[in-house]
């Protein structure tokens, strides 16, 4: 291949990406359908807030691999339309939709210790605060930082409901995982990362070990 | 003590209640075997009729009473993992 030919896409990255990113969809769509049954049922909160953040998760990383190729790729985008337009565009996209994720999950195993009523509107406008913010400074390290600030709240907020029952939980211990698999996830697409390829791979390993064990978590329950 | 039920528990309780009667009961004896207050039990009835988990019917006698759909007998026998699935993701 033309060394030009990178430019567009490089089939190292590329090919290891997308099916990466196919596999992480997958689950995160199968763990939304086997759920399903359960919530229409039961219309149970914490099941519908559990099963819209896997929705969430398996967009967001769907709108990570976008990002990442718009990001690497210098010519094959600006084909169609912009690079400086769709570089921030993709970017809110991917904002909202993984700080929604994060915000769900939390909400699913929180919802109940909850006291106020319009929490999930507040989760809304906090993701849409962020997403906006990130899209002004179009600075994809801002939005690590500020995802890292949503997993020490997360952090904080388990502590807490655990503090009650004095254990962690397995599920628990899965949610933090991915969360900070998700933020690994996203800094592995920064061109500040140094990490080497090799420490990449590992990283997506482990999270699709992450996401492998919810799913037949799930199943397990829910055939 | 027992503990409060919650309410997937007591939507359980009541359905498994028809059931067990021939999946056909008149309100005043399913509300004395559901033990819950007149209001809360009209609330639940009222739930359940409308998520189609129970439906009316007039008996042989023409007295209103109640049986299980289709949708009532799945949550019976999907409950105990659906339970289990709440608990075990802390949800």
């Amino acid at each position: 291949m033309p060394p030009q030919m990178y430019q567009f896409f490089n089939p190292l990255r590329f090919i290891p990406e997308i099916i990466y990113t196919l596999i992480i969809f997958i689950i995160c769509f199968l763990i939304y359908f086997k759920t399903k049954e359960a919530y229409n049922l039961t219309k149970h909160k914490g099941i519908g807030y559990f099963r819209d953040a896997f929705l969430l998760f398996g967009l967001a990383y769907v709108m990570r691999f976008i990002f990442e190729m718009i990001n690497f790729s210098t010519k094959l985008f600006h084909i169609f339309l912009p690079r400086y337009f769709l570089f921030p565009l993709s970017l809110l996209i991917l904002s909202y939709l993984s700080t929604m994720g994060i915000l769900y999950l939390v909400f699913s195993s929180v919802w109940k210790n909850i006291k106020r009523k319009n929490f999930v509107l507040y989760g809304h406008l906090t993701a849409m605060a962020i997403s906006i913010a990130i899209f002004i400074t179009r600075s994809h390290q801002t939005l690590i930082l500020l995802q890292i600030a949503l997993l020490i709240f997360a952090i904080v907020l388990n502590f807490i409901k655990t503090k009650k029952t004095k254990k962690v939980s397995q599920a628990i211990i899965l949610h933090l995982l991915i969360f900070i698999f998700w933020i690994l996830n996203l800094w592995m697409i920064s061109p500040r990362c140094f990490l080497p390829r090799e420490s990449m791979i590992l990283i997506q390993t482990i999270s699709l070990i992450v996401f492998g064990v919810i799913y037949f978590k799930v199943l397990k329950w829910l055939k | 003590m027992n503990k409060k039920r919650d309410r997937l528990e007591v939507i359980y309780d009541v359905l498994d209640i028809v059931r067990k009667n021939n999946n056909s009961i008149k309100p005043t004896p399913l509300l004395r075997k559901s033990n819950l207050s007149s209001q809360s039990f009209s609330e639940y009835l009222k739930e359940l009729l409308d998520k189609e988990f129970l439906k009316e019917m007039n008996n042989k006698k023409e007295r209103k009473c109640y049986t299980l759909t289709d949708k009532g007998f799945s949550y019976l026998e999907k409950y105990q993992a659906i339970i289990g699935f709440i608990n075990d993701f802390e949800l």
